[in-house]
């Protein structure tokens, strides 16, 4: 029995209606999805602090403007900068200069001292590159503890040392930064 | 051996993706370094494989064949991008764990074969009870190799430390391979030997 072939713009047509359909149909679903299960700036910012100040209830207190700070621009870049109910700053910030001219992006929590920024905690902003630097602890650790007159440059975890170097960069803008605020 | 039985040892034994199929190797691979990683991974995929198996066999009629595949992608996307905005609304950690290798469910060979090999020719019903199971011997599989990879790789399961004694290798990509090959031999020589034993004893039956 022979079969009957359809034109080719009637299946053209319904092809297209079928895929326009499902489409409108699955963007419509995303969006009632996306608005239930959004998750806000301010949300996002509490789950750095949780990270970086386990089992201490510490929250946002005041959010600093940044767009004034234009130093240190080749090597790094302040996102945002917030006050913490604690004292401490905490620097959202892209370290540049990484491998293949990459950067990375992480959240220093910087404690202040008699007028010294102090490196508090350091912590990788996410997770989803799946990089050998997301799967570093200890490295970010070194960090701890590390002031404006400290040498930076020797903290290299081996086999990512372009990509530690973008760590130290975004590191120092945060010291940086905080020192121009408190006016160190 | 009833229709419901014949899905549930397809998709757990007979044709269990991970070590009979070899798909979805990618997460197998890259995933099993902690058992937890694998039960997230693997009930991911499963609700995946049960929302588009569902979908596909619905709209079997409807969806001309010539674009059946890309319209196939559009509604594993949807349902891999709720379960990533789901997982970063509920359970940050995991979504963290499953980094790159959550939207890539879209591109998993196991969702992508059912669709086009069981749910765009059969009913509902049965395609749901395909992505059923096929998820969960995925889920088991790799949560299995998680488990071995993190006991060995980490001294630890699901991140409860057991003892310090640790072998690296098994934490490494290397160690995934090796893992993964070991399981594929113990999994499919099993097997071979129980339908050995089946047809011998059906001979002796005659």
């Amino acid at each position: 029995m022979a079969t009957i072939k359809k034109p080719f713009w009637k299946s053209f047509v319904t092809s297209l209606i079928v895929m326009i359909s499902i489409i409108v149909v699955c963007g419509g679903v995303l969006a009632i999805v996306n608005d239930l299960c959004k998750v806000s700036d301010e949300e996002r910012i509490q789950r750095a602090i949780d990270k970086i100040y386990v089992d201490t209830d510490v929250s946002l207190e005041e959010t600093l403007d940044v767009s004034t700070y234009d130093k240190n621009q080749d090597i790094g870049e302040i996102k945002a900068c917030y006050v913490l109910s604690n004292g401490d700053y905490l620097v959202h910030v892209t370290g540049k200069k990484g491998y293949s001219n990459g950067s990375i992006t992480l959240y220093v929590s910087v404690s202040v001292d008699n007028s010294f920024a102090t490196v508090k905690k350091t912590v990788l902003d996410n997770y989803k590159g799946q990089t050998l630097m997301s799967k570093l602890t200890d490295f970010y650790d070194r960090f701890s503890g590390k002031t404006s007159s400290d040498d930076l440059t020797d903290i290299v975890e081996a086999g990512t040392t372009r990509s530690s170097q973008a760590v130290q960069n975004a590191v120092y803008c945060s010291i940086d930064y905080v020192n121009t605020v408190i006016g160190g | 051996m009833n229709k419901f039985s014949k899905i549930a040892s397809n998709g757990l034994i007979k044709e269990n993706p991970t070590f009979k199929l070899i798909l979805g190797t990618c997460p197998t691979l890259a995933l099993t370094t902690a058992a937890f990683n694998g039960i997230g991974m693997g009930l991911a995929v499963t609700f995946v494989l049960i929302c588009s198996n569902v979908l596909i066999s619905l709209l079997k009629k409807v969806i001309p064949s010539n674009v059946r595949i890309p319209a196939y992608i559009l509604i594993i996307a949807t349902f891999v991008t709720i379960v990533k905005l789901v997982l970063d609304k509920f359970i940050p950690s995991l979504y963290d764990a499953l980094g790159v290798y959550l939207p890539l469910i879209v591109v998993n060979c196991i969702i992508l074969g059912r669709a086009e090999s069981f749910a765009s020719k059969n009913p509902v019903t049965d395609s749901a009870l395909d992505g059923l199971f096929m998820g969960l011997g995925f889920t088991v599989s790799i949560t299995l190799m998680g488990a071995v990879r993190e006991i060995l790789g980490a001294g630890a399961i699901f991140g409860f430390k057991l003892w310090d004694f640790s072998i690296d290798f098994f934490a490494s990509s290397a160690g995934a391979f090796f893992t993964y090959a070991i399981f594929i031999a113990l999994f499919n020589f099993i097997l071979y030997k129980i339908e050995q034993k089946k047809k011998l004893s059906l001979l002796e039956v005659k």
